[in-house]
């Protein structure tokens, strides 16, 4: 039941809680529990920033099973504001709109349905900052 | 109605998906000479009534600075939730981050079951039993390919956060009337995908009778006429009903103009007069009176009337509603079908 | 090493589509004929290296059903699952048998098979395999990640792409030599930048095809095979390390810093520098993980590895020459059995066309879990 395993997972899915390092400031995402891998220090869980700003991407035209409806579909490396790299679905921006460097926002939207039992799985993706 | 400790709007946020379809690109599939509207919004292949409700309370709860700890009941109302059973809200107030000590509950009536939910949140608010509370209207509607409801089903939503006039409210509510009746214009049978409808019956006996009605007892009850609003907002299923029953109950056109969206974005159901509401509060100035009808088949009509206070300035939604109009494409019917699933896969 | 480690024997089949064979049939195949060549010892143990025969819901524990089939008596059967780096890691299990003692032969291999599942099926399994959390809720694939890898390779370095792909260029090259490749045919550079796109910018000739495959080798000590009287390829060094998982978490995505460290304490192993190699074997899983794996070998400066497979420095009579069986663009990618071809490749290398030093890289996932092997030498009774 990959529902239930996912449902462990909603809040940093949904929210962006990463993993913050007390002693040298690093973050990660997705969150890890245990020792900062950087210093060795402890850690806590925070709730990161929503802005960022892409450093790289590709198109993904031959998808997974459960994404296999989405594709063609647009992965981003994204940079947040204060510094978390993470990996991370774009969502309303057309192929030809993709520029390396663009500002994104977090926003949350379906990531799946599970065919047999309908579940639906939500969670982050950037779109184009709207203002 | 009138709450008995004032309360009003501290928050809001409203939301439109990005895509939109011309009406004539459905009308050219299915052979029809005239449309009701021009275009209309529908939702993207990962979007649904919750996401776009998180969407717009993100921003009410963003740029109000609304305390998420205090908020102590979270209402959606839709017609279009993601599940027959199990309720947005709590994803919702996981994926705000909102307290877990609270009320969550979707409410269904139609197109009127997001004012439904500002009415009871108001009441929870006022009696004291909570501090803060969300209401959201929010849509994703369908309508039968082929069939009139197809022109104008669209989707969006908003989301109005509602405390005592005590902490400091961005619009007061001063009061709201509701009448109801049993009227099968329009309905959805547990299990089907696509409402039914009775044609024209949808507009005298169900649209015109109960929006008037609830307007005239609104005014009958607290002594309002059409001269004391700046502007006014009702249900808007198309362009016409919306325009002929402000001519209908005195109101201009310049006093409905902010809050007409249906001619553009279609027609959002239980979103349809928050965000609404939502656009016009966008241009509101203090001492600003708005009045709000809104209509759900089945059918009902709820009526309110806003006070706009000095903290509109402040608390005004970012980005606006016109952040998400400028940004929409347009799509072929194509893309609409394969976005709205209606292709057999 | 304290005990000189050595191989005596390896069998493959084809790397394909078995639409008739279940993966154990194809195991039990390529196993006997590396049996047969190693003059069938008697093993005390089995190790199979499958990266998703569990997963894809294949068949569990292949080890103990190939010893089974193969009529073996009571040993070590353990089944190894670790990605790409499958192979590499049921060699290690071997190796510390036959150090302990315990062991005067040991069998290891690798199978995998592809063709029974639906593609989309497999790319879910990969990326589970990979790490779950961050390749499922981002609907990365692999090939998603080997096209963002090679975007910020080219925007970095400011290299063409068409460099990059020279490495599945020169892999169907060498492919063509190789018995055993799932293609054995030479490919233009134009054709492969203008095959169809898998995940932007990456065509179907950036990426390594799975396959179903089965390797084996025999390994045992060069004292038992002197005493055997049979030929042996010897296994002079060997190294491991992991790079940070999930990649996102890495400061640098093009930096193999797994593959260095394991380069760099199998060579020490061997008693040899990397100038003294003339092969080299590496996972090149998409092209720019072959780019990326001869720059953190050490073979090329970072920035230059897809400029000096693109001019030609690893081509065939060069010294180190890249992939001389056709890499994993052309002999094609069984997951978990590769390492074992690239090892029994390495083995003809050595015996048949006289090449000395041959390393060997093995991986899973991107720099995630590395194996290097150094071989060479060898010798006739």
């Amino acid at each position: 039941m990959p529902e239930i395993t996912e449902w462990r997972d909603r809040i940093w899915r949904y929210r962006l809680i990463g993993t913050k390092c007390k002693s040298c400031g690093s973050t990660y995402y997705p969150p890890r529990n245990g020792k900062c891998f950087r210093c060795g220090g402890e850690t806590e869980e925070v709730e990161l920033p929503r802005r960022g700003k892409l450093l790289s991407y590709t198109i993904v035209y031959q998808a997974p099973t459960l994404y296999k409806h989405s594709s063609p579909y647009i992965v981003g490396y994204i940079e947040l504001s204060n510094g978390t790299r993470l990996f991370a679905m774009l969502t309303d921006i057309e192929p030809g709109e993709v520029r390396v460097g663009m500002e994104l926002e977090a926003t949350l939207r379906r990531l799946y349905t599970y065919g047999d039992s309908g579940h639906i799985v939500y969670g982050v993706k950037f779109r184009p900052v709207v203002e | 109605m009138k709450a008995k400790n004032k309360v009003g709007i501290y928050g809001y946020g409203a939301y439109i998906p990005r895509y939109i379809i011309e009406n004539s690109s459905i009308a050219q599939v299915w052979g029809k000479l005239s449309t009701p509207i021009k275009s209309k919004t529908f939702p993207s292949y990962d979007e649904d009534s919750l996401t776009i409700a998180y969407e717009a309370c993100r921003i009410a709860i963003e740029s109000s600075g609304a305390p998420k700890d205090r908020v102590g009941a979270i209402y959606v109302g839709s017609e279009s939730k993601p599940y027959a059973v199990k309720p947005s809200g709590t994803v919702l107030i996981d994926a705000l981050g909102l307290s877990r000590r609270t009320l969550s509950a979707d409410f269904e009536f139609a197109c009127k079951a997001g004012t439904e939910a500002i009415q009871a949140i108001s009441g929870l608010v006022s009696s004291g039993m909570i501090d803060f509370g969300i209401a959201v209207g929010t849509d994703t509607s369908q309508g039968r390919p082929g069939d009139e409801l197809e022109y104008t089903a669209a989707a969006g939503g908003a989301a109005v956060i509602i405390s005592r006039a005590s902490e400091g409210v961005l619009a007061e509510i001063e009061a709201s009337t509701s009448y109801v009746s049993d009227t099968p214009d329009f309905w959805r049978r547990s299990g089907e995908k696509y409402p039914r409808h009775l044609y024209r019956f949808t507009g005298e006996p169900a649209y015109f009778h109960h929006i008037t009605t609830s307007v005239k007892m609104f005014f009958e009850e607290y002594g309002f006429s059409p001269k004391d609003f700046t502007y006014a907002i009702f249900h808007q299923p198309n362009s016409k009903f919306p325009q002929r029953v402000a001519r209908m109950l005195g109101f201009t056109i310049d006093q409905i103009k902010p809050g007409l969206l249906s001619p553009i974005i279609g027609n959002t159901y239980s979103g349809a007069t928050l965000v609404g509401l939502a656009a016009t509060l966008d241009v509101a100035k203090p001492g600003d009176r708005i009045l709000l009808a809104s209509f759900g088949s089945g059918a009902g009509s709820d009526t309110f009337s806003f006070l706009v206070t000095d903290l509109i300035e402040e608390r005004r939604a970012k980005p606006p509603l016109r952040a998400f109009l400028e940004r929409v494409v347009t799509k072929d019917y194509s893309t609409y079908v394969r976005y709205r699933g209606k292709l057999m896969l | 090493m304290s005990s000189e480690i050595v191989l005596v024997g390896y069998g493959l089949v084809r790397v394909g589509e078995y639409w008739n064979k279940d993966v154990v049939s194809i195991g039990v195949e390529a196993a006997a004929r590396a049996l047969e060549m190693a003059g069938n010892p008697s093993v005390g143990g089995v190790y199979i290296g499958s990266a998703l025969s569990s997963t894809l819901g294949i068949q569990g524990n292949v080890a103990v059903h190939v010893a089974d089939e193969l009529g073996l008596g009571d040993c070590v059967t353990e089944t190894v699952s670790s990605g790409g780096a499958s192979s590499g890691l049921a060699i290690l299990n071997g190796i510390h048998q036959l150090m302990s003692g315990e062991a005067d032969y040991v069998l290891v291999g690798g199978v995998e098979k592809i063709s029974d599942s639906l593609p989309s099926d497999v790319m879910e399994a990969v990326l589970i395999d990979l790490d779950r959390r961050v390749m499922k809720y981002s609907g990365l694939t692999e090939a998603g990640l080997a096209a963002i890898l090679t975007r910020l390779y080219i925007d970095k370095y400011g290299v063409d792409k068409e460099k990059v792909t020279a490495l599945s260029v020169l892999d169907h090259e060498n492919g063509v030599y190789n018995p055993y490749a799932m293609f054995r045919r030479a490919v233009s550079l134009e054709m492969a930048m203008s095959a169809p796109i898998v995940a932007d910018p990456l065509t179907i000739f950036d990426v390594a095809p799975y396959g179903d495959g089965a390797a084996f080798v025999v390994l045992t000590t060069k004292d038992k095979a002197v005493e055997a009287g049979i030929d042996y390829v010897e296994l002079f060094g060997y190294g491991v390390s992991r790079n940070r998982v999930p990649v996102n978490y890495r400061d640098d995505l093009l930096s193999f810093d797994a593959t260095s460290r394991a380069a760099s304490v199998a060579l020490d192993m061997a008693g040899l520098d990397l100038s003294d190699i003339d092969s080299l074997q590496i996972f090149d899983s998409f092209s720019i993980t072959g780019v990326l794996a001869l720059e953190g070998l050490g073979v090329s400066p970072h920035g230059s590895g897809a400029d000096d497979v693109s001019s030609g420095k690893f081509n065939k009579g060069n010294k180190p020459a890249v992939n001389l069986m056709g890499g994993l663009k052309a002999r094609g990618n069984p997951i978990g059995a590769t390492g074992l071809y690239q090892v029994s490749e390495a083995m003809m290398l050595i015996r048949d066309v006289g090449v000395k030093y041959v390393l060997v890289h093995m991986m899973s996932g991107f720099d995630d879990n590395v194996v290097v092997f150094v071989l060479g030498g060898g010798g006739h009774a």
